[in-house]
């Protein structure tokens, strides 16, 4: 018998081997054949644990038989050794003369001091990079992530079904020649909650003793399972039993500043009614101005109650029935698309501050207006205006489009 | 083409408007060629900057700008700053002669606390070759140790009919088609002006530089058209919208717009109240709006999210229909 472990031993060589997720891996393959074509010159693949996301990396090198470099975040992530252990990879055939790729395990796991400057050294190497770079995390909307998405393709994992955990695990018991008692598959399956790791490793430890019975399931130990956001939504705007709600936010991975604006985002949505909305938002922003109580005060005790009020705020609602689909928050959306504009007003801004003794926001504010009125209405002396303050092309054009 | 606001920039304390106690004590400091730290605080537009530039000309004369380094703090308000660029300029010795050299800093309340304490270190340590000047809207937001470093003065706004006569003699050089058959104080183009800059100098001149451009005679109409510009027409459809209860909808626009022109949750704030105020309702309505865009305001101060406060006060505009 092989001491690799059952995870590693069942890896699949081949993307068919992949259980789920078809179209996804299906797209991870084709991005690193046709590399050179790509757009996005990363792609990052986001989902749950043991849904697939490494083992597809590793499916994917071997069938097209590359070279896999791994990093993941149990070595230092600083901008220094990114450029140190990838920078260099990322620009080099492998010496076999075979493809290569790079994948950088669990990014959003990098620590925001030890590891800082890391996630910016890798859009550096990623902008630069000959060999595909791929790299996983757990929860795409994590604030770190937010400018390493503008570089890489996101590909999203779906949580696997108990009937694609249940072959997988079917197919291991027959190879390992395990004597399973009827169920056995059933509830390991059950219990993994689509994690297809947890399951493997399930399976493992109970075939260490002989024939499995359905009882000896039971013994195994609970995992707490990290919720991502979507799950603990869910849970805030279903359930009614407050300590189970306030267990899915501590057992989650998206801290309440997120959450906030994602309830804030889909509150309206599905509260039924006026007054339980107007109430909900009420608590809400209770619940806000906490936080704000915390920074300035740096009494973190006030952290119960930010938690506390956004949970009533939710559970109190009358809530619609049925399904809805939660939206992300539109704030982090909007600063987005209106990122190029914002740009050049601040621009525009800081050229009249530098000229008028005043801030950047200020002018905003004053001489921006005057700007466009002049633009409006005498476009001659407003052009002087933007050539005395030395405005670029960009900005002028701006300004002329916007007449 | 030149801009008003620097054009008409008092180049001495003693074209300084309002401001006659403060003036006083400056002009002192020049004469004496002593300065001590000091803190400007009052609103703004009524005169801070004008003084610290002010100083300085007459302090050092045509070279003023070789000595004199001003900063702006809401925009650059870490303490990198501090310890970079604000260091730099003061541990070096003054240039010509001068006894010291002047760090203007604007709108310091804008500075994290972190970057005061750098501070506070820096103006004991280089008090021989530099003295600060610095200016805030809110004193309170300055840490005390600063404060008792500084000499702290208090700018006053400036009377309505200091900025109407102020007014008036730019229109008279910028030769302005403006109706002159009635006295200064009563003039409606003036009025109009001062009320929409809300005492704010900088505004008043920026804005009768706006109207000045419009073709023909300026009229309170111009001056009413011209301001409203710089005042997003969207927040009007805004409070209609979460009044008539189509939250989701008053909440996009709303964050739209503070998008769209750059406002903070307290432009936004304080624009939304005048709209609501502007709401035809009984008086109870009335005070239950102003009851909760003061709560709203009240916390932005304290520090809470805009988007979630202002989305909150949207859904409580809904129980005034």
């Amino acid at each position: 018998m092989s001491s690799e472990p059952w995870v590693r031993k069942y890896f699949p060589n081949n993307s068919k081997g992949i259980v789920g997720n078809k179209k996804v891996v299906q797209r991870l393959l084709e991005f690193v054949q046709d590399y050179k074509k790509q757009k996005k010159k990363a792609v990052l693949l986001v989902g749950g644990t043991g849904v697939g996301k490494t083992a597809s990396v590793y499916a994917v090198a071997a069938e097209l038989n590359y070279e896999l470099l791994e990093i993941n975040s149990s070595q230092v992530m600083n901008a220094d050794s990114v450029k140190n252990v990838i920078g260099n990879a990322a620009n080099t055939m492998s010496l076999t003369g075979r493809g290569k790729i790079i994948l950088i395990d669990d990014v959003d796991a990098f620590s925001g001091r030890k590891d800082r400057g890391g996630i910016s050294e890798i859009i550096d190497v990623i902008k630069k990079s000959g060999n595909p770079i791929i790299l996983t995390a757990l929860n795409q909307w994590n604030q770190k992530l937010r400018t390493l998405k503008n570089h890489a393709e996101v590909l999203q994992f779906r949580k696997l079904m108990k009937s694609q955990i249940k072959v997988l695990l079917k197919l291991i018991a027959d190879s390992e020649e395990l004597c399973l008692e009827q169920g056995v598959i059933e509830l390991v399956a059950e219990k993994s909650r689509g994690d297809m790791r947890a399951a493997i490793t399930d399976l493992e430890v109970l075939a260490t003793g002989g024939k499995v019975l359905q009882q000896d399931v039971e013994t195994l130990g609970y995992r707490e399972k990290t919720l991502g956001v979507f799950e603990v939504l869910d849970k805030m705007f279903h359930s009614q039993d407050y300590h189970e709600i306030v267990k899915a936010v501590r057992n989650s991975d998206v801290n309440l500043d997120e959450l906030l604006l994602w309830v804030a985002e889909n509150l309206p949505r599905r509260v039924k009614d006026r007054d339980s909305l107007i109430k909900a938002y009420e608590t809400l922003a209770e619940a806000d101005l906490f936080r704000a109580r915390i920074r300035k005060r740096q009494h973190w005790r006030f952290l119960v109650y930010v938690q506390d009020l956004l949970v009533l705020a939710v559970m109190l609602a009358e809530k619609n029935r049925g399904w809805f689909k939660t939206e992300r928050p539109s704030k982090i959306a909007k600063l987005w698309k209106t990122k190029s504009e914002r740009n050049v007003r601040a621009s525009i801004s800081a050229a009249f501050a530098e000229n008028c003794h005043t801030s950047a926001r200020q002018a905003e504010k004053v001489y921006l207006p005057f700007l466009k009125t002049l633009s409006l209405v005498n476009w001659k002396k407003a052009s002087e205006l933007c050539a005395s303050l030395k405005l670029g092309e960009k900005e002028v054009e701006w300004l002329k489009n916007s007449i | 083409m030149e801009i008003w606001t620097e054009k008409y920039r008092p180049k001495k304390l003693d074209e300084i408007i309002g401001q006659k106690n403060v003036v006083k004590r400056l002009k002192q400091f020049v004469k004496n060629k002593n300065l001590p730290h000091v803190l400007f605080a009052g609103p703004a537009g009524i005169g801070k900057t004008s003084c610290a530039l002010a100083i300085a000309q007459q302090l050092y004369g045509d070279d003023w700008s070789l000595n004199f380094f001003e900063l702006n703090a809401s925009d650059e308000r870490g303490i990198d700053v501090i310890r970079g660029k604000i260091k730099d300029f003061a541990r070096t010795m003054p240039l010509g002669g001068a006894p010291f050299k002047i760090i203007m800093l604007d709108e310091s309340d804008a500075l994290t606390r972190e970057a005061q304490q750098a501070l506070r270190r820096m103006m004991e340590k280089y008090t021989r070759t530099c003295r600060f000047i610095l200016s805030c809207n809110y004193s309170s937001k300055i840490i005390d140790p600063i404060q008792s470093r500084c000499a702290v003065f208090r700018f006053k706004p400036i009377d309505k009919e200091d900025i109407l006569m102020h007014l008036s003699e730019i229109a008279k050089k910028e030769k302005l088609k403006i109706s002159s058959d009635v006295k200064i104080n009563e003039n409606p183009v003036f009025l109009a002006i001062h009320d929409a800059s809300e005492g704010d100098m900088r505004k008043a001149i920026n804005l009768l530089q706006s109207c000045s451009v419009v073709e023909g005679k300026i009229t309170s109409d111009t001056v009413f058209e011209v301001a409203s510009y710089a005042r997003p027409s969207e927040i009007k459809r805004v409070v209609e919208q979460a009044v008539s209860g189509k939250l989701v909808e008053a909440r996009n626009l709303l964050f739209d717009t503070m998008l769209k022109y750059g406002l903070s949750g307290i432009d936004a704030v304080k624009q939304l109240q005048k709209m609501v105020m502007q709401l035809d309702m009984p008086a109870q309505k009335t005070a239950l709006a102003v009851q909760k865009v003061a709560e709203c305001e009240f916390r932005l101060v304290e520090g809470a999210d805009p988007y979630i406060q202002l989305e909150a006060l949207l859904a409580g505009f809904m129980l005034l229909k």
